[in-house]
């Protein structure tokens, strides 16, 4: 009797708890992705729609007008172009600078492997905010400024710790006996690297890639400050630069503008989500 | 014609002897733990001593002068006037300083509560879950400079959909990005942006938590409370505190969200070390005081790079 009763009370409980939590489910939803779906309504309205604000919930006839607007006034093809070279030459150049050292550092016995480890994961918390006033300054003594090459210097200074934390990991977690029967049949230690452990790793190669490719194509504060010129610009300077001069603000094309700027990211998101995940929690978390 | 080719194949095979000898020679070199371990962390290294540790310290060198960017190579020492001339400014200490304070220690707090509820709400099952998990992150995803231009059409004083939502249900329009409100939704920018990704790592760490430790204490007559805090919050501590030290430092270093929506604006009610650095070092060319205004970083980034550094090693 008094065990039913209990039964009944926490059946009861779980109920209610549910109901609140498909509730609390619904807010978080509509407040985090409302702004996602505003975006995605106003990129497809015509401008007359957007000023009179006729029906703000719904388009009445919809429109590729604001896309069009975007390629043929603004650069925003170029951009695209500036920050697909500049994010894929960041990846590749981290991700092997950052594979290598992570590996030794994790395998060989060298001197000052926990201070190079250290100085990995200090330099990987340094904020841009900290640095950007002397890259500047760097940047501009190495005849880079203005120029899109000065990003590709510039970014894996981010990256490469990140790289280099992530993949440490990766290497700590693979065994040693696969390398060491390697080296048994004659292998060099080059081979037990590149042949061995290195394709053990690929998840980890994966998460690092793709979190480095988004990042350098989010990057926003050295863009801004190392790359003036209209022409050269990444997307997150462009963007809102050209499109939001003045007082005057286009906003269907600024929308449409967000959103295809935005798609190289969702996409790399969506298809490698798990790898995404993964990334962050060792970017995040294990450092 | 068949001499002349035998006599280029011998020289051919001369060549790669050569060749092999060195690159078999160089490979033998380099097969040793020390010289290829060095040869790896090498790249590495070089750069982080060049672009990361380099102009660090050139930064605290140009903060000691008076460097302007028409005149990159003149800048003269003048001590510490930088500093002094900066807290003497009250736009510095009351608003660049307070806000910088107010915005981490509001929004990291909340940042890390909502997205703990939203990791719950996430561990639970319901239809189309996976889908939901998918989608939750896509604020953090989105790159922050065109995110934010939604924000700025949202807070758009006479068009934007929020006062039309606000003006039909009977209330007041809002001057959202006004002197009075603007920090504060700058704030609520950040929070939503910041709050998928607790929601996410912390879900991650959720999975960790015995279930079966769980299901004891309940039947225990534990209640969810009681659950929550003696089993599930211990179990994720060690995620829990990395990465709130991990938000801190990206939020007090926020620029991109500020400078996007308001430009540290409107009457320097929202500008923040970050944004104040670039107005007065890159638009105002003053290199020397905007490298002094970014090190006012420094110090709470040592106490969180310390803390990290000793936690991690504890919890080795």
């Amino acid at each position: 009797m008094a065990i039913t009763n209990l039964q009944q009370d926490r059946r009861v409980q779980h109920g209610i708890w549910s109901i609140i939590a498909y509730i609390l489910l619904a807010l978080v939803l509509i407040l985090w992705l409302f702004p996602v779906f505003w975006m995605l309504m106003t990129a497809f309205k015509p401008n007359a729609e957007i000023t009179t604000n006729a029906a703000p919930l719904a388009i009445l006839e919809p429109t590729l007008d604001n896309f069009t607007y975007l390629f043929e006034t603004t650069y925003f093809v170029k951009w695209i172009g500036n920050s697909l070279i500049v994010a894929v030459s960041t990846t590749i150049f981290s991700v092997v600078v950052g594979t290598l050292a992570a590996y030794s550092l994790v395998r060989y016995n060298l001197v000052g492997k926990s201070v190079m480890g250290m100085g990995i994961f200090v330099t990987y918390l340094l904020p841009q905010t900290l640095l950007f006033i002397p890259m500047a300054f760097v940047i501009q003594n190495l005849g880079l400024y203005d120029n899109l090459f000065a990003l590709i210097v510039v970014y894996p200074t981010m990256m490469v710790p990140f790289c280099t934390w992530l993949m440490m990991g990766y290497f700590r977690a693979i065994p040693l006996d696969m390398e060491e029967s390697a080296r048994v049949d004659g292998a060099t230690h080059w081979q037990a690297f590149y042949k061995v452990t290195l394709p053990l790793a690929k998840a980890g190669i994966i998460s690092a890639a793709i979190f480095t490719f988004t990042l350098s194509w989010s990057e926003y504060l050295y863009a801004l400050v190392l790359v003036p010129s209209v022409e050269a610009q990444t997307i997150p300077i462009g963007v809102p630069n050209a499109l939001s001069s003045g007082d005057v603000f286009v906003w269907g094309s600024l929308m449409g503008a967000a959103l295809l700027g935005s798609l190289p990211v969702v996409l790399v998101y969506a298809f490698f989500m798990r790898y995404f995940v993964s990334g962050m929690m060792a970017g995040a978390v294990k450092g | 014609m068949q001499e002349s080719n035998a006599a280029l194949d011998m020289i051919n095979s001369v060549k790669q002897k050569r060749n092999d000898n060195f690159l078999s020679r160089l490979r033998a070199w380099f097969d040793d733990e020390k010289r290829l371990g060095y040869a790896m962390v090498a790249p590495a290294l070089l750069l982080l001593i060049l672009l990361v540790a380099y102009p660090f310290i050139l930064s605290i060198w140009l903060s000691f002068t008076n460097t302007e960017i028409a005149r990159a190579d003149t800048g003269v020492f003048i001590g510490l006037e930088n500093y002094f001339k900066l807290w003497g400014r009250t736009v510095f200490r009351e608003k660049v300083i307070w806000n910088t304070i107010l915005y981490t220690a509001g929004a990291v707090p909340i940042k890390l509560g909502l997205g703990m509820i939203m990791a719950l709400l996430l561990n639970r099952p319901f239809p189309l879950r996976s889908l939901v998990r998918g989608l939750i992150l896509i604020p953090w995803v989105l790159p922050t400079s065109l995110s934010m231009l939604v924000f700025l059409w949202l807070f758009e004083p006479t068009l934007s959909v929020l006062n039309y939502m606000l003006e039909n249900g009977g209330f007041e329009a809002v001057q959202w990005l006004g002197p009075k409100n603007a920090i504060y939704s700058v704030m609520a920018v950040n929070i939503w942006r910041g709050t998928p990704f607790f929601a996410v790592v912390l879900l991650a760490a959720l999975q960790g938590v015995p279930q079966d430790q769980l299901e004891a204490a309940e039947i225990d007559g534990a209640n969810v409370f009681q659950r929550f805090f003696n089993i599930t919050i211990p179990t994720i501590m060690p995620v829990i505190v990395v990465s709130t030290l991990f938000s801190i430092v990206r939020t007090f270093a926020e620029m991109e969200i500020v400078w996007v929506l308001t430009k540290g604006g409107p009457f320097n009610s929202t500008h923040m070390i970050g944004t104040y650095a670039y107005q007065q070092a890159i638009q105002n060319s003053g290199i020397g005081e905007g490298a002094a205004i970014s090190l006012f970083f420094f110090p709470i980034l040592a106490l969180i790079v310390f803390f990290q550094l000793w936690y991690l090693q504890r919890n080795d």
